[in-house]
């Protein structure tokens, strides 16, 4: 089942605008190893999972996955041969807002080696350019 | 830990164009304060710098004009992509000083359990010490070769070097060999995309007064009519 907000203020919410680069989640806290994104992107929920689900299957038990992005963000539409008008669509899906820099997700408790071909599995179910990044000593 | 030495000259300009183009220049800002002294601002070789940093140095000697200072590095700001080091905090310090850093924990050996199936879990990654400045640890290493399923090891368990105090709760856990589990399988999802909604916060209850206010209303009319 794709992620969704339990509850929410507004059913329906505004496109807004995506600039700049992410200076928050934009490192590995979690595992050691990690798949940042590269482009600003609305990530539908359905493709979040479907990422996780790759990356799940690859691992099987071993290590463990986080995800570290919700799509909070209502995405609505209206349906096929509709007149324009008549007010905002319906909720279709839900999103979640990207900026580049942000951490998709994160891999710990691997080899590098399965780290890698499982971040590589779960970024082919991504609309967006990725790269995998490592934990780095921190402060 | 060896005590990196870094060359620095102070700078009396400041201002995020002035640091840009010292960055431009291949040169980091850093600015070194600490011991009621004066605040120093710095320009630091961007090299050195990262790589004194990258290879997790705390404790630090700063050249600055002909003078040595020793300082630990309290913060260092990267940009986006953790390529490029933005600035630097240093904080002076005197060699026996007491002081509070936070060291990596690093384990050592396969765990027993994880043949089993079972995983090394590490839920704790840094631990924040006490101890002499020049007694700073480059890292703990743990031996978790011994640790079988459901095993764990707390901050009280760890052999920590001597003249080290950990600041952590001595409960804490810093490595568990645990099962996973299976995943799953999810239920079908529903056929509309939009058909599960959330819930909205405050409708329940406009609702329900709005069902209220109009049943009242059906009520009057009833009693007009009859």
């Amino acid at each position: 089942m794709p992620l969704m907000p339990k509850r929410v203020k507004f059913r329906k919410s505004q496109r807004g605008v995506l600039r700049g680069f992410a200076t928050r989640g934009n490192s590995v806290a979690f595992g050691e190893y990690g798949l940042q994104s590269l482009e600003p992107a609305w990530l539908a929920a359905r493709q979040i999972e479907a990422g996780r689900v790759a990356g799940q299957h690859f691992l099987g038990r071993e290590g463990k996955l986080w995800v570290r992005v919700f799509p909070h963000k209502p995405v609505t539409g209206k349906p096929a041969e509709v007149r324009m008008g008549s007010g905002k669509g319906e909720p279709v899906y839900w999103a979640a807002v990207l900026k580049p820099g942000s951490v998709i997700y994160e891999i710990g408790g691997v080899p590098e080696e399965l780290a890698r071909t499982a971040l590589n599995r779960m970024a082919h179910k991504l609309p967006i350019r990725v790269r995998l990044i490592k934990r780095r000593p921190r402060l | 830990m060896k005590i990196e030495v870094l060359k620095a000259q102070t700078r009396a300009t400041r201002g995020s164009s002035i640091a840009r183009r010292l960055r431009a220049e291949g040169k980091v800002p850093g600015v070194l304060y600490g011991h009621g002294q004066e605040v120093v601002m710095l320009s630091l070789d961007g090299e050195a710098v990262t790589h004194a940093i990258e290879s997790g140095h705390q404790l630090v000697a700063l050249e600055i004009e002909g003078k040595t200072e020793r300082a630990l590095v309290k913060a260092a700001q990267f940009d986006t992509w953790g390529a490029a080091l933005l600035h630097v905090d240093f904080a002076r310090v005197a060699l026996d000083e007491l002081v509070r850093v936070t060291v990596e924990i690093v384990s050592h050996g396969t765990p027993k359990g994880t043949l089993a199936g079972a995983v090394l879990e590490q839920p704790l990654r840094r631990l924040e010490i006490a101890c002499r400045a020049d007694d700073i640890p480059e890292s703990i290493r743990v031996e978790v070769a011994e640790m079988d399923v459901n095993d764990r090891i707390h901050v009280k368990d760890l052999a920590l070097p001597p003249g080290v105090k950990a600041m952590a709760d001595p409960d804490t856990i810093v490595f568990l060999v645990q099962e996973t589990r299976e995943e799953v399988a999810a239920p079908a999802e529903p056929t509309e995309a939009g058909a599960a909604e959330p819930e909205v916060i405050g409708r329940a209850a406009k609702e329900a007064e709005e069902g209220a206010e109009e049943g009242a209303e059906k009520g009057k009319e009833k009693a007009a009519k009859a």
